[in-house]
């Protein structure tokens, strides 16, 4: 029989996606590399951009640094996550939801916000620090590397939290009190048998949080001091460079987005050789703890994540007090709140108006494209999985200077839009959409839509009359998820702005950087109530299920 | 999960989305600035309510803000270049058309226009102090008492190379002490006891909490802090300041050059100035105002001959000096 190609509803969404793909990722990400390989001044065809980059001592600087933020943030994730999961997943700890909500609210406010919180606790006049140095106990300078990692660690840490307390759910039980069985004392199980099986969702974990670390652009660009990164170094290029060929910061990124593949690529090898298949027979059940060892277990459970609240609480407090200009008074008011709503109202609208309309271009496009990665395999779907992999490693401020560059002139003149930060959000989270979708789907059986269409239904309409009211509380949740990331949105929009389209996180960053503490913290918590708002809304969907958030 | 619960989360999302801007064939004006979001927000819905026109401001320090212009030369955005550092717009002529302003007679001699742009406001250069950690006594009198051991990492600047006043600084201190090589290593002893800010706007909030002691900052950042009730105080150094104009300037092939010419008329209108110098601390430009009491009288300032042409001619080489200072460290 000859293979025909059958156009129906599925292939247009197919065309569709491929098309979105083509215009916002391939275009742009193509156009950086094209602006790496031109000569800024001749306009000629060069490596010298390289050349000049990467001979830099100061770009070997944001190169080295770049890692050891990376690395330094994965491991201090890693160390307050995989024991606070351990803890609350085989010990009975008090009040374990309410550290998993705190643990999430840490994990989705915005990293520039913790930023200046801890300058305003560990500053050289920090109200943490005073009475600490006071007590002799030494505090690092928060402004430099120990700041980039202190927020780092304590904003990444819920990520392998999440994922290695689901993991360490599902762990067959049996098989440790096999391996105790056989003579094998505590921490030996601990790591000959239990750590290598939870290694793939730890090290899924410890990938986001390299990748996160290194892409991050506000936290290094208000603690950094004068430790610069990639990304704070290809952002400033870009802003100093003298001609219309950003040359310098498009290599720049170009190694950026190296670095980050290399990462990726390292973590699904090393998964792929430990793939260890554990079977559901029974659950673990958490184990009672003698009474000074429990003690010891809820100190350690809730120092971490208390402390990883505190940054969120110091703005809340900091919205409140009393000011006159820039400067705190004794007592409490509302002048901050009341400077945002007379100043500047459309900062908190245009938030709220382009993550609404982006979240439900990527609900629409990513159920459909979920849909089809999960239903239809064809060639043609698996480029587009692959090619959905492409946001995931692409920090945002390279993203954003691709856009500029792609967006600035004919054919397509986005530039000062509202349009092109829509679109911007939109093509950063629409993956995570698309893998919501798919994974519900393969939990939905494709024989009832199939029976609909042997009994006459359009392919389009079996979808949405059968499949899509299935999909609904996943898609949900997915939307919401993508909401949150969307609203707090930092380094694109940076980039990508103009004065009528700011939103919140560029205006806090501002307010930040001009010394206005107090708008920037009330800014903040009107940020920090809608997420708050968003991640109960996950809650109420999805049923208590932290891991939605990952 | 109930229907109804679904209900109310797209009820929710229909109401945000109906909160979409509405789209609006307004007369506008885009203007690039220097001038830190208080001011911006102080004085642009001013200028609203004065016109009619709706301004889109871009915000950024002075070396961005050319950069910027200069990148998009092909296919201009900007109207109008408002509050930058006068060297900058003097060095970039050729990005600007000029303009010759309804009041033009009304600015004083000091300030008259040498080239495309346009003179703003007076701005000054002067220490902030902070009051709770340094005794009157203590206080830095002159640039070199800043490079005193005792200040070591607590004297607090803004990036030369992003900042238009920090350029000026810069400038100030080679205008004083040689632009030759003492001169340098004579900043160089400054240098190592500053801790670089982003923004010249952040300095005195840095020396308000304390995080720093002393900053280099320009006066009206200086006393808007003063007036709010912070404890700094300000030094008017006395081996010498600079006092400029920082200009503004209709940008060649503005998209809405009336609307720029407004803007540019507006700003310079007694109304507006008044506002500038009795509100924000900016130092006069227009033959009829009146100085800021609150403020030391400028005869009894020292300064010293700024040279703005020069200042617009050496950037590139001091940038490149600063950068050399700058990774040294």
């Amino acid at each position: 029989m000859i293979p025909r190609m059958r156009f129906d509803f599925w292939t247009g969404v197919l065309l569709l996606a491929l098309a979105v793909i083509a215009v916002l990722l391939v275009w742009p990400l193509s156009s950086i590399m094209t602006a790496s390989f031109i000569d800024n001044r001749t306009g000629a065809a060069t490596l010298g951009n390289y050349a000049r980059v990467l001979g830099q001592p100061f770009f070997q600087d944001a190169l080295i640094n770049s890692m050891i933020v990376g690395v330094g943030g994965m491991l201090g994730a890693m160390a307050l996550g995989i024991p606070l999961a351990v803890l609350t997943t085989r010990y009975v700890i008090r009040g374990r939801d309410m550290l998993a909500t705190l643990a999430v609210l840490a994990l989705v406010s915005p990293p520039f916000i913790g930023a200046y919180a801890w300058i305003m606790m560990l500053g050289r006049n920090g109200f943490v620090r005073l009475p600490l140095e006071e007590l002799g106990v030494p505090v690092p300078p928060i402004y430099g590397l120990f700041g980039i990692l202190l927020v780092f660690s304590l904003k990444f840490y819920p990520f392998v939290f999440l994922l290695a307390s689901s993991s360490l759910r599902t762990i067959n039980p049996s098989v440790e009190e096999a391996a105790e069985g056989l003579g094998a004392g505590a921490w030996r199980r601990f790591f000959k048998v239990t750590l290598p099986l939870v290694f793939p969702a730890v090290s899924a974990g410890a990938l986001l949080t390299f990748v996160l670390s290194i892409a991050d652009f506000g936290t290094p660009a208000i603690v950094g001091g004068r430790v610069r990164v990639l990304a704070t170094t290809a952002y400033n290029l870009f802003t100093s460079e003298m001609t219309g060929n950003p040359g310098l910061a498009s290599a720049t990124s170009m190694v950026l987005i190296v670095v980050s593949l290399i990462v990726v690529a390292l973590q699904r090898w090393s998964v792929g050789r430990r793939n260890v298949a554990g079977a559901m027979v029974r659950k673990p059940v958490p184990k009672y703890l003698g009474p000074f060892a429990s003690a010891a277990a809820h100190i350690v459970c809730y120092g971490i994540v208390l402390v990883s609240s505190l940054p969120s609480l110091v703005v809340i407090y900091t919205s409140f007090r009393k000011t006159r200009g820039p400067v705190f008074q004794a007592g409490f008011g509302f002048e901050s709140y009341e400077r945002i709503l007379r100043e500047v109202p459309h900062v908190i609208s245009n938030s709220a108006v382009y993550s609404l309309v982006s979240v439900a271009l990527i609900v629409i496009l990513g159920t459909l494209i979920g849909y089809i990665l999960a239903r239809r395999e064809s060639p043609m779907a698996g480029a587009l999985d692959g090619a959905l992999l492409v946001p995931y490693i692409v920090p945002g401020v390279v993203l954003g200077l691709a856009f500029v560059v792609t967006f600035n002139v004919k054919p397509l003149e986005l530039t000062g839009s509202a349009t092109i930060i829509v679109l911007m959000l939109f093509i950063r989270r629409l993956p995570y959409a698309v893998r919501s979708s798919a994974s519900i789907l393969k939990q939905i059986k494709g024989s009832i839509e199939e029976a609909a269409i042997s009994l006459g239904a359009a392919p389009g309409r079996a979808f949405l009359k059968i499949t899509l009211p299935l999909m609904i509380p996943g898609v949900v949740a997915g939307a919401l998820m993508s909401f949150i990331t969307a609203i707090n949105e930092l380094s694109s929009s940076l980039i990508l702005y103009v004065g009528r389209t700011m939103t919140m996180p560029v205006r806090i960053y501002l307010s930040v950087l001009d010394g206005e503490f107090g708008t920037a913290a009330a800014l903040s918590t009107i940020l920090l109530g809608a997420t708050g708002l968003a991640v109960y809304a996950v809650f109420w969907v999805s049923g208590r299920n932290e891991s939605a958030f990952v | 999960m109930t229907k109804s619960r679904l209900a109310v989360i797209a009820f929710g999302a229909v109401i945000g989305a109906a909160l979409t801007a509405s789209a609006d064939a307004q007369q506008r004006v885009s203007v690039y600035t220097a001038h830190t979001a208080n001011i911006v927000e102080r004085l642009i819905p001013e200028f609203e309510k004065a016109t009619g026109i709706k301004a889109d401001v871009v915000k950024a320090g002075s070396g961005d803000i050319i950069n910027r212009v200069r990148a998009e030369a092909a296919n201009p955005k900007c109207d109008v270049i408002w509050s930058i550092g006068a060297e900058l717009l003097e060095a970039n002529g050729d990005l600007l058309q000029a303009y010759v302003p309804k009041e033009a007679a009304m600015i004083a001699d000091a300030f008259k226009p040498t080239g495309a742009w346009l003179p703003y406001t007076g701005i000054l250069n002067v220490f902030v102090v902070n009051t709770k950690k340094l005794k009157p006594e203590e206080y830095p009198k002159t640039w070199t008492d800043l490079a005193q051991p005792r200040f070591k990492n607590l004297v607090s600047m803004a990036d030369v190379e992003k900042s238009g006043s920090a350029y000026m600084q810069l400038n100030t201190f080679l205008a004083i002490y040689g632009d030759n090589d003492a001169g340098w290593a004579k900043f160089k002893t400054v240098f190592t006891n500053t801790a670089i800010s982003t923004s010249s706007g952040a300095v005195p909030r840095f020396v308000n909490d304390g995080e720093a002691v002393v900053g280099i900052t320009l006066e009206d950042n200086a006393y808007l802090y003063l007036k709010s009730g912070g404890p700094v105080a300000i030094v008017y150094p006395a081996d010498g300041t600079s006092a400029i104009a920082d200009g503004m300037a209709l940008a060649k092939g503005a998209p809405n050059p009336a609307a720029g010419k407004a803007f540019i008329d507006w700003s310079l209108s007694a109304a507006v100035q008044d506002l500038v110098v009795q509100e924000l601390g900016r130092r006069p430009i227009r033959k009829d105002a009146k100085p800021l009491a609150a403020l030391k009288p400028m005869d009894q300032i020292k300064l010293v001959k700024y040279d703005i042409k020069n200042a617009a001619d050496k950037r590139k080489e001091y940038i490149d000096k600063w950068q050399a200072l700058v990774q040294s460290r």
